[in-house]
C-alpha cells in the first residue's frame, strides 16, 4: 500500500459557504496536521465550490481538492464515496481522513471507512495524534452519553472520523494564507448513482434553525400537550425572545414537536448562548444535543430533576405559572 | 418480499446517569446487574418497520443478532421478534466473534445474510444505544456491494424496488432504491414497535433458535471478531457533571420569573 500521508477533510457547503461543521474541521485538520508534520487537504464536491475553496484556505487547508462534475447535484452517499474513493486512492493517499457528524457524514463516513477497508470512530469530541505510533486517537461519547470511550485506530491504511458540531475549535481565519486549488475530475459516472432522489420535502419552522440560533428554548414530555407547546414555548417564550424552538426525543415521540426539531444525540446539536430547557428531565440523550449550550436555564415541576445538575439557573415550578410572568418582565427588558 | 433485521441487545437505555460506571481493565461499562437487556430501539423500529412490509406485501422476515451478552437472554430477545412476528430468527454465536468493532460485526453479519441467502430487503438500526457507532448498516452494505440509504423513517415497497423516506437536516429526501438493498432506521412514531400478541408469545417459547458458528459462516477469522477490528478501545471514563445550579426562589412563581428574567440581564446573557 502506499506511503499515507498527510489530512482530508470532507468539507460541506451550506447556502454558497463552508458550513460551520467544516471550519470545525478545518480547524482540527490543521492542528492534526501540524502534530504529524504533514498538510491538511480540503474536499469540495460541489457545483458551486470555487468561491469557497479560498476560504478553507483561509481557514486552514494546504491544498483544496474540488470536484465540480459530480453526477448528482445534491449530495448522493453512492456516487459520493466512488469519487472519494478515487481521491484518497488515485489522487492522494491521505493518512487521516474527517467527515462532520452530520447527516451526509454519517452516511458518507461508513460506506468510505469499509470501502477503503479503513478503521473508524464516528461522533468524536476529540482527536489527537499518538506521538509514538501517529496514529490517531479518538473521543467520542458511547452509551448516549452516560460514558466517553478513547479509541486508538490500528496502523494499514488510512483512518477515518466523523466530528460532532461544537466539540473542536475552528481554526482563526487568515486571508493572507497561501493554498493550492487543484480541480479534479470525478471520474464518476451516473451509473454509480444509486439512490434516485423522487422528492425533497423541506419543512418550514417558525423563528431562526435551532442549529445557529443564540437562544433556543426546548420542551420535554413535561408540556401536557400540542397546543400548550404552541402557546408557552413556540408562541410564548421563542417569540418573545427571537429564540429557536427544540424538543427532546420524548417531545417528538409525544407528537408536541416534529423530528426536525429534536436535540439530541438522535436530533440536532445545538450551541446557543442561552438554552431554556422546560419540563425536560435532562436526560443524557438530550444533554448530548446542548452540551454545547453556554448558559442553561431549567425550569421543572421536579426539583430532583437531572436538568437542575447543567443548568446555571432554576426555577422548580409549573411551566404554565413561570412562563407568563417570565414573558411580561422579558418583554420590559428587552424593550430598554 | 424477503426481509433480513439484524439486532442487537443493549443494556435498558433509559437507565438513569448515576448507574453507570466503567472497569477500564476489562474495557467495559458496568452497570447494576438488575438493568435489564432489551433490543436495541432503533432496531425495534426496523424490524417493526419490516412486519409492516410485510403485512402489505406479504413474505418473509428474518432477524439475526450476534450475540454480544450472555446468548440465553439474546435468544429471549430473538424470539421477542418471533412473537411480534418474525418468521425465523437466528443466533451468530462463537468466541471467534468476541472482541469486534463495527467493522468486524459488519463482516459476520454479512456472512449470515449471505447464506441465509435470498433476500430483497435488509433492515439495520441506525445506530446501536450502547456503542453509539453507527456503522454496521452501511458496512454490510459495503460488503455485500449493495446500495444503501440511512435515516429511513417510512419504507414504501415498489416494482423491483423501495422507496424510502430519509431525514435530511431540516425535511426529508423520498429516495427510490432498486432491490437488494440495506437501509438504516430511523425513530418515528409510525415505527412504534408493536405489542407481541399473547399467541405470538407463546408460539415463540417453543420455537428452537438456530446457532450460528464463525465455522457455519465460512468466516475468515482474521476478519471477524477482536483480530478483525480496526479500532482498539484504550480507555473508558464517566463524564464530569459541570455547574451548580442557582435555584431562583421567592414567594411565588410570578416573583421568581421576574427574578429570573432581571438575573439573566444583570449577568448580561441577555
Amino acid at each position: 500500500m502506499a506511503d499515507h500521508k498527510g489530512v482530508f477533510i470532507y468539507g460541506e457547503i451550506s447556502e454558497g459557504k463552508l458550513a460551520p461543521v467544516t471550519l470545525e474541521l478545518l480547524g482540527i485538520g490543521r492542528r492534526l496536521a501540524d502534530a504529524r508534520g504533514e498538510e491538511c487537504a480540503a474536499v469540495l464536491i460541489d457545483r458551486k465550490a470555487d468561491d469557497c475553496a479560498r476560504e478553507a484556505i483561509a481557514c486552514g487547508a494546504d491544498r483544496v481538492y474540488v470536484v465540480q462534475d459530480a453526477p448528482t447535484e445534491f449530495f448522493e452517499g453512492a456516487s459520493f464515496t466512488a469519487i472519494l474513493e478515487r481521491l484518497c486512492t488515485e489522487t492522494a493517499a491521505p493518512a487521516i481522513l474527517l467527515l462532520g457528524q452530520t447527516i451526509t457524514g454519517r452516511d458518507l463516513a461508513p460506506r468510505l471507512a469499509f470501502r477503503l477497508k479503513a478503521g473508524l470512530v464516528m461522533d468524536c469530541v476529540g482527536l489527537a495524534i499518538d506521538p509514538e505510533t501517529r496514529n490517531l486517537i479518538a473521543k467520542k461519547p458511547v452509551s448516549g452519553g452516560n460514558a466517553l470511550a478513547t479509541y486508538a485506530l490500528k496502523d494499514g491504511g488510512p483512518q477515518l472520523a466523523t466530528i460532532r458540531r461544537r466539540a473542536m475549535e475552528p481554526f482563526k481565519g487568515d486571508e493572507r494564507r497561501q493554498g493550492e486549488i487543484v480541480n479534479v475530475p470525478a471520474g464518476v459516472d451516473a451509473s454509480e448513482v444509486k439512490a434516485k432522489r423522487i422528492e425533497r420535502v423541506l419543512e418550514e419552522s417558525e423563528g431562526p434553525s435551532i442549529e445557529n440560533a443564540e437562544i433556543v428554548v426546548g420542551g420535554g414530555r413535561g408540556i401536557d400537550s400540542t397546543e400548550e407547546f404552541e402557546e408557552y414555548i413556540t408562541k410564548g417564550l421563542a417569540r418573545t425572545l427571537g429564540a429557536g424552538v427544540g424538543g427532546t426525543r420524548g417531545a417528538v415521540d409525544a407528537g408536541l414537536i416534529s423530528e426536525q426539531s429534536q436535540v439530541g444525540l438522535t436530533g440536532k446539536i445545538i450551541g446557543p448562548n442561552l438554552y431554556f430547557a422546560v419540563a425536560l428531565s435532562g436526560a443524557i440523550q438530550h444533554m448530548a444535543g446542548c452540551s454545547g449550550a453556554r448558559n442553561i436555564v431549567a425550569i421543572n415541576l421536579d426539583e430532583n430533576a437531572q436538568i437542575f445538575k447543567f443548568a446555571r439557573f432554576g426555577i422548580v415550578g409549573d411551566y404554565r405559572q413561570v412562563i407568563p410572568p417570565l414573558i411580561e418582565r422579558l418583554t420590559e427588558l428587552l424593550s430598554t | 418480499m424477503n426481509i433480513i433485521a439484524c439486532v442487537k441487545q443493549v443494556p435498558y437505555p433509559d437507565t438513569p446517569a448515576s448507574a453507570y460506571g466503567v472497569d477500564n481493565v476489562g474495557k467495559r461499562i458496568t452497570l447494576p446487574e438488575d438493568v435489564p437487556l432489551v433490543i436495541s430501539p432503533f432496531d425495534e423500529n426496523a424490524v417493526e418497520a419490516g412486519l409492516q412490509l410485510k403485512d402489505q406485501v406479504g413474505g418473509r422476515l428474518t432477524t439475526i443478532s450476534l450475540a454480544t451478552r450472555p446468548a440465553d437472554s439474546v435468544i429471549r430477545d430473538l424470539k421477542q421478534t418471533l412473537a411480534m412476528g418474525a418468521d425465523e430468527a437466528i443466533l451468530l454465536d462463537d468466541p471467534a466473534f468476541a472482541g469486534g468493532d463495527s467493522w468486524s460485526t459488519a463482516h459476520s453479519l454479512a456472512m449470515a445474510i449471505r447464506k441465509v441467502g435470498e433476500y430483497d430487503l435488509i433492515l439495520c438500526g441506525l445506530q446501536a444505544a450502547d456503542w453509539d457507532a453507527g456503522q454496521v448498516g452501511l458496512g454490510i452494505a459495503e460488503i455485500l456491494g449493495l446500495p444503501a440509504a440511512t435515516f429511513v423513517t417510512r419504507i414504501e415497497p415498489g416494482d423491483g424496488c423501495v422507496r424510502a423516506r430519509c431525514i435530511i437536516e431540516n425535511g426529508y429526501d423520498l429516495l427510490e432504491l432498486p432491490v437488494p438493498c440495506v437501509l438504516t432506521v430511523a425513530s418515528d412514531e409510525a415505527l412504534t414497535p408493536r405489542i407481541a400478541p399473547l399467541p405470538g408469545i407463546i408460539k415463540a417459547k417453543k420455537r428452537k433458535i438456530p446457532v450460528w458458528s464463525a465455522s457455519d459462516l465460512e468466516a475468515d477469522t482474521a476478519v471477524v471478531g477482536a483480530s478483525g477490528a480496526k479500532t482498539v478501545l484504550q480507555e473508558l471514563a464517566l463524564p464530569e457533571f459541570e455547574g451548580v445550579c442557582e435555584f431562583i426562589t421567592a414567594e411565588g412563581l410570578d416573583q421568581a420569573a421576574v427574578m429570573l428574567a432581571d438575573r439573566l440581564r444583570s449577568e448580561k446573557i441577555l
